[in-house]
């Protein structure tokens, strides 16, 4: 009884934290892809405003490729926290 | 069960809940199934409709948007394989950056929860790897028929020696990055809301405003930036799979 009491509890607790693991990691990453392609977009307006609707289009499409990353972890946080972790 | 998990049981979030049936010994996720021939029946409604009130003098509003997304679909094609385009290569960038677009925003309609009975397809790894399994076979079909043997060779012979392997593992990397980005992006939206449905009742306006936002959020930008990335990065592959040495 106890015993079945604390591999529940284990679980939770591992669940829980890997997923807390898995939405920093995707977290930490995803900002400093965003912040790099927001750099260069802010660095190209600097350069040229004119190219600015172009750049804006490319930075877009950067953060959602780098977002990607960090939606594909919150996906699997949501499975260890739900799931796995029952 | 021990106390303290209440809390979490109290959640009450299933993520990946479908009504499934049985069929021929499988079990298929029937609301993935009819959502995404609704998205599909919506935009052959939408094409019906843009092309019965198009004319050849003042352009209407749907077919001036509808005109500028095959140009520009167009144009990457012509960017990524050169000008000997397939006939059936626009149209497919096009029919899936619609299709996707349609499924997405079935999320913004609230249907019930479990089960929700309109959920967006595209949450649903099945639809995602199946419009890529047929991206993966359109790509190397028509990789093989343009280079030959050299579709698969060409990848040992690649210049520098580093990009070999690198090759070789986007073969495996990007069909599955393409189904999971995707999936991660839709799916995340729904655990998104089901968190926010968690905040206690007294908030209750608090709630409303944060899903009314968050929704705005996953519809407005996510499910069109989602869609486009999709179907850019098909005909991005299918430029892989004809691209010659210089």
């Amino acid at each position: 009884m106890a015993a079945t009491n604390l591999n529940n509890a284990i679980a939770i607790a591992g669940g829980l934290v890997g997923g807390g693991l898995a939405l920093g990691g995707g977290a930490i990453g995803a900002g400093i892809g965003d912040g790099l392609a927001g750099n260069a977009l802010i660095s190209g307006i600097a350069r040229q405003p004119e190219a600015q609707g172009q750049l804006t289009g490319q930075f877009f499409l950067t953060v959602g490729l780098v977002e990607a990353a960090y939606f594909i972890n919150l996906a699997f946080a949501a499975l260890f926290v739900f799931v796995l972790g029952k | 069960m021990i106390g303290a998990n209440a809390l979490v049981v109290a959640a009450d979030i299933k993520p990946g809940e479908h009504i499934t049936r049985q069929l021929f010994g499988f079990t298929v996720n029937v609301d993935t199934v009819y959502t995404s021939v609704i998205a599909g029946a919506l935009v052959c409604l939408l094409g019906w409709l843009v092309v019965r009130g198009s004319s050849s003098g003042v352009p209407t509003k749907g077919q001036i948007i509808f005109e500028a997304v095959t140009q520009q679909v167009r144009t990457y094609v012509v960017q990524a394989v050169g000008h000997d385009v397939p006939p059936w290569l626009v149209p497919l960038g096009f029919a899936l950056f619609f299709f996707i677009l349609f499924c997405n925003w079935l999320a913004w309609i609230p249907s019930g929860h479990h089960p929700e009975y309109l959920p967006p397809p595209t949450a649903d790894t099945n639809l995602t790897f199946a419009m890529t399994a047929v991206v993966v076979i359109g790509y190397i079909y028509y990789g093989i028929k343009r280079k030959g043997a050299r579709y698969v060779t060409d990848w040992f012979t690649a210049k520098p020696a580093i990009r070999r392997p690198i090759l070789v593992l986007e073969q495996i990397v990007n069909p599955l990055s393409l189904s999971l980005r995707l999936f991660g992006n839709i799916f995340a939206g729904g655990i998104m809301l089901a968190v926010i449905a968690l905040l206690p009742s007294y908030l209750f306006p608090v709630q409303a405003v944060f899903n009314f936002g968050w929704k705005l959020f996953d519809s407005g930008l996510i499910a069109p930036i989602q869609a486009f990335i999709f179907a850019f990065l098909t005909i991005l592959y299918f430029g892989f799979a004809v691209e010659e040495e210089h």
